[in-house]
């Protein structure tokens, strides 16, 4: 066999589900024609050693379907959102009844306010910022939707509507990183969604410049 | 079923397609598909019109009609058709101990041509039972290679079907691929073809035996087997062999004799030529000469007179005498049981 020569269509073929994976649509076209997935993922990789990244025109010969509609259909395994790795599971948005893959839930949540950014500006509206140490005009701070995980149960315990101010006071007062101010979620039942495993807190962060006199004693969530 | 066609329509060269042989899907499915067209012969007058090219042209699509193996259903594919059609019937609801059918004989007699027209038939009748289903396999064929061992056999199965094997892959893998699909793809008609490869006298010979029968016991099909002169050759010798003799319905096939089919088939083959200068009846009238040249050999028979039919279009004679007959060489079987020069 000459290493440029196609392969001959497999006897079965499975339609690709639209953002599905290349990995998993071989194995889906694999268990169709009771082959061994790993054996067909290397037999769909370029000859002659049949290493490396799996060939799409091999893919399409194999399925007798067009490659660049293989290449539309098929993700990429990078998230439809940002374009970065994807590192979370998937996720069905049943508006579309397709299959999506994000990277995280702020991604989505991104996406999902991109869409309408009228709603965006009506749970969020502009705020103007001022130095709450000097008073100083710090100019109109916009706001984007924002995901924190893993936060520690102190703050957990401690971060809601009301005693936003307390958060403020536990931070460092030699902080010299960026300041967020949180704005909580007000949709979102008291501001916070959390679960023991997965402490998370939902809502809008808000980065905005400082002023260099007002730096110690006022950064409150980062 | 051949349909006229223009003289003039441009020749359709056939695309490069390395897999176009019977032993692969896509090479079966061609064949059943393939419907050649007849060219029109074309008056004198007609003729002298043409421009030079279109006259290349035209010569060009009656040579390629002559290279054409025009299938003539003689009694023995007529009789593999009919047996092979009442043993698929037979072993519809057979859950083991199916019986199959094997077509002996020597070399040239039409063995390859009547299995393969069994299983176009069949493959024909099919479709049209169930239309619009494009995943259905109703017929493998595979030929049994040279020292053939029971890998061998199975590759040559997963091959047809288009599935990779790897290297390393060993035999069980490729036997339940292999049998996973065809019994997932319908399969209802397996062809062996070369069957003569296999030595029950063997150790691999008897392995690729057994290997064929897991097969028919794995796969709810008819199986059909054609070889050389397989009866002489020890396949219903020993224990394996008297299982194959018990299960297996043997059609010989031999030499034409020169009889009224003979003089039916020489007639069939003069209608098919296109020469413009040949008179129908010509071949016909040369009454012993034919069988004597060709040994009875349908397949020497058919290569003289379209070698013959070639010469006389390249040549511009446009017709065939006894004289351009007997410049065709013909293989060596043919000419040492004739006599050559005659």
């Amino acid at each position: 066999m000459t290493g440029a020569r196609l392969p001959a269509r497999l006897p079965f073929d499975v339609r690709p589900r639209h953002g599905e994976s290349v990995d998993s649509y071989v194995d889906r076209l694999a268990r169709a024609n009771h082959l061994k997935p790993a054996d067909l993922h290397a037999y769909l990789r370029p000859p002659p050693r049949h290493t490396g990244r799996l060939s799409l025109e091999r893919l399409a010969a194999a399925t007798g379907r067009d490659a660049s509609l293989l290449r539309r259909i098929l993700g990429r395994g990078r998230c439809i959102g940002c374009d970065g790795h994807v590192i979370t599971s998937r996720i069905a948005t049943p508006v579309t009844g397709r299959s999506a893959r994000w990277c995280s839930q702020q991604c989505r949540e991104t996406a999902r306010l991109r869409r309408g950014p009228d709603r965006a500006r009506e749970l969020w509206p502009p705020v103007t910022l001022d130095c709450r140490q000097c008073g100083k005009h710090l100019g109109v701070g916009k706001r984007s939707p924002v995901v924190l995980k893993h936060l520690p149960e102190r703050l957990l315990q401690r971060v809601s509507p009301t005693r936003l101010r307390g958060l403020r006071e536990s931070t460092p007062r030699n902080c010299q990183r960026a300041p967020t101010q949180m704005v909580l979620n007000p949709l979102s039942h008291g501001g916070l969604r959390a679960t023991p495993g997965h402490p998370t807190a939902e809502g809008s962060a808000l980065t905005a410049p400082i002023c260099r006199d007002a730096l110690v004693g006022t950064v409150w969530v980062w | 079923m051949t349909a006229p066609h223009g003289p003039l329509t441009p020749f359709a060269d056939r695309p490069e397609e390395p897999e176009r042989h019977l032993t692969s899907l896509v090479g079966w499915r061609a064949f059943i598909d393939d419907q050649p067209v007849i060219p029109v012969l074309l008056t004198a007058a007609e003729r002298a019109a043409l421009s030079p090219a279109e006259l290349a042209r035209y010569d060009e699509n009656r040579l390629d009609h002559h290279t054409r193996l025009l299938v003539v259903a003689t009694s023995t594919v007529q009789h593999t058709v009919t047996c092979g059609r009442r043993l698929i019937l037979l072993n519809r609801h057979a859950v083991s101990a199916r019986r199959g059918l094997i077509v002996s004989g020597p070399a040239g007699t039409g063995k390859t041509t009547s299995i393969t027209q069994l299983g176009r038939a069949h493959e024909l009748l099919d479709r049209a039972r169930h239309p619009g289903v494009s995943d259905r396999i109703p017929v493998v064929y595979i030929t049994v290679p040279p020292a053939a061992t029971a890998r061998m056999v199975a590759v040559g199965f997963a091959r047809f079907l288009g599935l990779p094997v790897r290297v390393r892959s060993n035999i069980t893998d490729i036997l339940e691929t292999v049998c996973g699909v065809l019994a997932g793809a319908r399969v209802s008609l397996v062809l062996v073809d070369e069957l003569h490869n296999i030595s029950l006298a063997t150790r691999s010979g008897a392995e690729v035996a057994d290997t064929l029968k897991y097969f028919s016991e794995r796969i709810p099909a008819t199986f059909i087997y054609a070889g050389i002169s397989v009866e002489r050759e020890g396949l219903f010798n020993g224990t394996r062999g008297q299982q194959i003799a018990g299960r297996f319905t043997l059609i010989p096939t031999a030499p034409l004799p020169y009889n009224t089919e003979w003089q039916g088939l020489v007639a069939t083959l003069e209608n098919s030529l296109r020469l413009h200068d040949h008179r129908p009846g010509s071949l016909t009238a040369l009454d012993r000469y034919l069988p004597d040249r060709t040994g009875g050999m349908i397949g020497s028979l058919s290569h003289l007179i379209r070698g013959a039919a070639l010469d006389a279009i390249l040549s511009g004679s446009e017709k065939i005498t006894k004289q351009s007959l007997k410049a065709i060489p013909l293989d060596h079987s043919s000419e040492s049981d004739g006599q050559p020069g005659r």
